[in-house]
């Protein structure tokens, strides 16, 4: 049972690795040892920190007392915001709206951080946690986006409304001969990474170095050096092995920026790991959309026209929330060709805990819109609901297609993602199942839902930074930056790298989240970073090729012409009958003492749109409304795959996560801001108990945006996968005449349905 | 999270258990496997200052047979008592309801008396002890005395077992008579929205329920033939429409009452 | 209080708070930091270890409760050069992403070796469901430990060769 990496059922000897399901290089250490976050490493005279956080979601604060929390044994240093010397964070949207780093003034969600207490150990500083009092008059909150839109009564002084951000828009002409009309909620979600957040800083001499669990470490060391004013050459900021994020650990938290603050005030190592009941109140919560869509058809199945209009909830502060609706709308029309198409939105705040990007990150939300509203179409015209999606797609070669919004597709092929998927599910054996159950009159109805979606990826090209260096015995030194938190980028640009220069994975030593080592980089999210830190690698390893190549005629005194490279037997130049390796090239560059080695900037021209098809099945027991997922099939297209293996664990991670938005999972306030499912004994976060086995195939449609001819695959499940879900139980539920019902589709509200369609009977 | 701190000490006897808890005013609280206890201590709901661990007292934990019952210590495992050959044979019901609690890991360390004790209206454990009639074993300063399960819960995450005593094991009837667990849940890991366990024991059929008050319930209903369910059914519809469930995020006390009728006629069907 | 129990086949004595949780004293005592902590309330499974080769969520025991008993981590079940069975089937069949719930998700699937007989995918999904994983979507999760029971099974090996899966002597 050794692990020996020749072993390897893929990718001996003279095939590329690319393409291939090349096992993990990561897990070795994983599997035995476990990964290394920043909550397993050690240091001396570390000194712990926990926060005291807001128990209320609106009140006036009158004063924050840490005198009897600092007599607690244990206890080193207690905070308060007066004791905050760095200016509140100033919103990126709203200038007139502060974010203090401990509250002040105001409470303005249940969870928000109130005080910090450091003790010698967690435990002291949890004890003495409970002896800060808070002293506070209690205000009326406002939860529900609908009302704080309307509400007369702004949550910050200065701002004339709730309302932070707007896009205007939704003057669309009507047309057509049916008009479906409709609300959709997309509830609000806790991300729920495995790991939650933690920092550990430590000081030496003037030099600051923050371990934090975050997906872009470059922008962390900015939001550091911005508020501590500290020297950019004082401070590292190290990301060590990150256990997930879903877009949750973008952005970087006030507690984030406290911990080195404090660190350095006490000029002590200072940790701060997240509990779980402190996550879920506080890392940012994902969705959070009210949708309204308006659509209008010929009852030939052409969609003539749609509008969707959005209500984002931000939560407290306008964090990135409150800029979903513009991913939104990028995706309005989902993958029909529709003559007419707007979109409006506003995004407003609530005493809730603020929205950030989650898994999907806004096109979840289009995509669950407009496939909602294209079953409600079908269904209103009699139409199969696949035969209505093959009437409205874009023709394959109609690519780049720019939609009415002004986003402009790459390539794609709908028809036949939607083609496969229901080949694959069986679809007409599926309608005959269905017709038959209905006629025996069964409790377990069952439901077939399609989602078609389109999604966009690495919607913000920016540049992003790859390097390969040759290093001792012919090794390559590999750093990127970009952050895998769970996604094996080691084990995908080993792959890259290796196709290019010929050398093995394991001689490659692969370098993220490291700002000393990693002179510039964006990070991981939006599902961009095989298509820029990918790339940038491989541009890289080219020049690394060209420079040796060029090297090596210098050195030989030879035209470059003369110099030839294969990838073959670990990578050989040839010179004549004269052979070399990438070791011969390290010890003959050092002799002259060089350093052969290639950096890149890469910065891509444009965005681009994976697609594809889901279709789930579902039984309703319509005795209880309780929703069994029988089966769910996926085919998704994100051009070239690197690793299928990599890919696939993609999808099935969006596909469970798509799923559960569907039926289980929703983070609920009650009427006064307090939050109902903190706990993960509350909150739906599923088990492998809740899902079948995914029948899942990818198709390969390459982009020429990028000469890897890669799309991102890390968020199409959850894109897909919600709609098709919804789909099928309001399949399933037709007999009673129910169009709609909001997520997450629990036993209750299913049942709570049924009862009142066959009492209006 | 990290609990409160309090003392903890190990007894080895039940003697010196009960001298622990007698020297404590009050403060004292028993320890079983801890899945109920431990967890709301590190949310500091719960804040005992002195824990008496009762797992290395011997005795406490074995299945017996006797006459006309079997006796489950009251520190037998969810995982024993779900495998339990005795179990099987005389309370099978109970072996099935304990292999569905919790999850795998919680179903080693969590103990029927622990759970028992905990006095959760949402315990599937309680309701399948409606089910087959059972008689807890207590002992404490008062002596040894015996309670029906109807007896023992007396409010919510209440029981009337006085903080000196310590449940000592429960006693089934041996049955042999048919039975069903009927259990709604929105994830498998969640307690039940609501349960319904049944057992036919003697001429009546037993009945527990699971999330439909502050305290589990159970009654027995009287069988006249195996065909009758229109009557059990309308027996228990009248006996549900009292029932006060709780509302919560996994569902209403109104649709609590409507679930515990769907289960109960389901249950009817599936009695084996 | 004193407390002498083995780690990974090691005996080790230890002076420890009431309070101190059988996770910590791991983590924090023992310094084996693949055994993780994911939540606060016994759902999410990263912390499961093998008491007398038992799953067991190790944040839900006192120290203390594990007094004189044989824990078994991550660490004490294979390395890199010689894996366990169900280590291998994590790795062949790409069971893990981040990471974070994988240390206990083996655990859990070799516990299960204790208790199913060829198990079926059902089985094996309610098998784990006291561990929750958010990268995998389960999928492969479940291949592994069908593949990694199997191999287990192939090899005569249990939870560990010197437990046993109940008490026997509890039916008297």
């Amino acid at each position: 049972m050794s692990l020996d990496f020749t072993d390897l059922e893929v990718g001996r000897g003279e095939e590329k690795l690319v393409g291939s399901p090349y096992r993990r290089l990561e897990d070795p250490i994983f599997i035995t040892k476990g990964a290394t976050y920043v909550g397993d490493l050690e240091f001396d005279d570390i000194a712990h920190i926990s926060f005291v956080r807001s128990p209320v979601a609106s009140a006036n604060l009158k004063n924050v007392d840490v005198s009897e929390a600092l007599g607690q044994p244990g206890v080193i240093a207690a905070f308060t915001a007066k004791d905050i010397e760095i200016p509140a964070i100033i919103n990126w949207i709203n200038k007139v709206i502060e974010r203090p780093f401990l509250a002040k003034d105001k409470l303005r969600f249940v969870g928000e951080a109130v005080a910090m207490v450091i003790g010698e150990t967690k435990a002291f500083a949890e004890d003495a946690c409970e002896f800060v009092n808070i002293d506070y008059d209690l205000t009326t909150p406002i939860i529900d986006p609908r009302q704080s839109a309307n509400n007369e009564v702004s949550l910050f002084e200065g701002c004339t409304s709730n309302i932070v951000a707007s896009i205007e828009g939704g003057q669309v002409a009507q047309i057509g001969e049916v008009r479906i009309e409709a609300e959709f909620v997309n509830q609000r979600l806790a991300p729920c990474p495995m790991e939650g957040r933690a920092v550990v800083a430590t000081i030496d001499g003037e030099m600051l170095t923050v371990y934090i669990s975050n997906q872009a470490p470059h922008s962390a060391k900015r939001s550091i050096i911005r508020y501590l004013s500290i020297d950019e050459g004082n401070l590292r900021v190290i990301t060590p092995d990150v256990g997930g994020g879903f877009g949750s650990k973008i952005g970087t938290y006030p507690e984030e920026i406290l911990v080195p603050y404090i660190a350095r005030k006490l000029n002590r190592t200072c940790r701060w790991v997240e509990t779980r009941s402190e996550s879920m109140v506080s890392l940012g919560h994902g969705r959070g959309q009210i949708a309204k869509v308006t659509l209008g058809g010929d009852r030939d199945g052409k969609i003539r026209s749609y509008c969707l209009s959005v209500i984002q909830d931000c939560g407290a502060y306008p964090e990135i929330g409150a800029n979903m609706p513009a991913l939104t709308r990028w995706m309005t029309s989902g993958c029909y060709d529709i003559d007419s198409v707007d979109f409006n939105s506003i995004s407003v705040l609530t005493n809730t805990n603020p929205t950030v990007a989650y898994r999907g990150a806004g096109r979840p939300e289009a995509a669950y819109a407009i496939e909602r509203a294209v079953d409600m179409f079908a269904t209103e015209i009699g139409m199969d609901k696949a035969e209505v999606r093959f009437k409205n797609f874009i023709d394959p070669k109609n690519f780049p297609y720019q939609t009415k919004v002004g986003s402009t597709y790459d390539c794609g092929n709908y028809e036949e993602s939607l083609r496969r998927v229901l080949k694959l599910a069986n679809y007409d054996e599926l309608l005959v199942d269905k017709e038959n159950r209905i006629k025996d009159k069964s409790d377990l109805l069952l439901g077939i839902g399609i989602s078609s979606y389109v999604e966009i990826t690495h919607g913000f090209p920016a540049k992003e930074f790859g390097s390969v260096e040759l290093i001792s015995g012919g090794k390559l030194s590999v750093k990127v930056g970009t952050l895998s938190h769970g996604q094996g980028h080691r084990s995908a640009i080993s792959m890259i790298v290796r196709d290019v220069t010929g050398v093995d994975p394991c001689n490659i030593d692969f370098y993220q989240g490291d700002t000393e080592l990693i002179e510039s980089g964006v990070g991981t999210f939006g599902s961009r970073s095989m298509q820029s830190g990918g790339v940038a690698c491989k541009r890289a390893a080219d020049m690394l090729v060209t420079k040796a190549m060029e090297f090596l005629s210098n050195h030989l005194d030879v035209d470059l012409d003369k110099v030839e490279f294969s990838w073959h037997e670990g990578g050989q130049f040839s010179v004549g009958s004269m052979c070399l390796s990438w070791s011969d090239l390290y010890r003959l560059a050092k002799n002259e003492g060089k350093v052969l080695k290639a950096s890149e900037n890469y910065e891509s021209s444009s965005p681009t749109f994976p697609f594809g098809a889901h279709l789930a099945v579902v039984e309703v027991d319509v005795e209880t409304g309780k929703v069994h997922l029988r089966d769910m099939f996926a085919i998704d297209d994100a051009g070239n795959i690197l690793n299928p293996l990599l890919a696939k664990g993609q999808i099935h991670g969006g596909l469970a996560q798509g799923i559960s938005q569907a039926l289980y999972e929703e983070f609920i306030y009650d009427q006064d801001g307090n939050p109902l499912t903190a706990t993960f004994a509350d909150y739906g976060f599923p088990t492998a108990a809740e899902f079948p086995q995914f029948r899942d195939e990818l198709m390969q449609t390459p982009t020429s945006v990028n000469e890897l001819g890669v799309k991102g695959i890390g968020e199409s499940g959850t894109i897909g996968a919600t709609p098709a879900v919804v789909n099928a139980v309001m399949d399933a539920l037709s007999v009673y005449g129910i169009s709609h019902i909001d997520m997450p589709l629990s036993p209750e509200k299913v049942f709570s349905a049924i009862k009142i369609a066959k009492r209006s009977k | 999270m990290i609990t409160s701190s309090f003392e903890y000490v190990a007894p080895r006897s039940i003697d010196e258990a009960f001298s622990i808890l007698r020297d404590s005013d009050g403060e004292g609280k028993v320890l079983a496997g801890g899945h109920s206890l431990i967890p709301l201590m590190k949310l500091r709901f719960a804040r005992p200052s002195i824990l008496v661990d009762i797992s290395r007292i011997d005795g406490l934990s074995g299945v017996d047979e006797k006459d006309d019952f079997i006796e489950i210590g009251a520190m037998c495992s969810h995982a024993v008592v779900a495998r339990s050959n005795l179990i099987r044979e005389y309370s099978p019901l109970l072996a099935h309801v304990a292999a569905q609690i919790g999850d795998a890991a919680i179903r080693y360390r969590g103990t029927i008396g622990g759970s028992i004790c905990h006095g959760d209206p949402a315990s599937d454990m309680a309701g399948a002890l409606f089910a087959t009639g059972a008689v807890l074993v207590v002992d404490g300063p008062s002596g040894k005395r015996e309670f029906k399960i109807e007896d023992f819960f007396t409010g919510f995450l209440e029981t009337t077992l006085d903080p000196e005593e310590i449940l000592l094991a429960i006693k089934l009837p041996k049955v042999s008579g048919k039975y069903s667990f009927e259990k709604l849940q929105r994830r498998s890991i969640d307690w039940a929205i609501v349960a319904v366990a049944l057992n036919q024991v003697g001429d009546g059929l037993g009945v527990g329920l699971v999330n439909v008050g502050p305290t589990p319930v159970g009654f027995k209903l009287s069988l006249t033939s195996d065909e009758d369910t229109s009557a059990l059914l309308e027996q228990f519809s009248e006996i549900a429409s009292s029932l006060t469930p709780p509302s919560d995020v996994f569902g209403s006390s109104e649709y609590r009452k409507e679930m515990a009728k769907v289960l109960f006629s389901r249950a009817l069907l599936n009695l084996v | 209080m004193q407390i002498r129990l083995k780690v990974n086949g090691e005996a080790m004595n230890f002076d420890v708070e009431p309070r101190l949780l059988l996770v910590e004293l791991i983590r924090d005592h023992v310094r084996l930091k693949g055994t993780n902590i994911g939540c606060d309330t016994t759902s999410c499974g990263a912390c499961t270890v093998l008491i007398d080769g038992h799953s067991a969520k190790s944040c839900t025991v006192l120290a203390l409760q594990a007094d004189g008993c044989e824990i078994i981590t991550i660490e004490g079940i294979g390395t890199i050069e010689k894996l366990h069975p169900m280590q291998e089937a994590f790795y062949k069949h790409h069971g893990l992403q981040c990471g974070f719930c994988t240390p206990g998700m083996i655990m859990a699937g070799i516990s299960l070796a204790g208790e199913l007989d060829n198990p079926d995918e059902s089985e094996i999904r309610l098998g784990i469901e006291g561990n929750l994983c958010r990268c995998t979507g389960y999928n492969n999760i479940v291949e592994a430990i069908k593949s990694g029971l199997s191999e287990m099974k192939q090899l005569s090996l249990s939870a560990t060769s010197e437990s046993q899966l109940y008490p026997k002597d509890a039916d008297k």
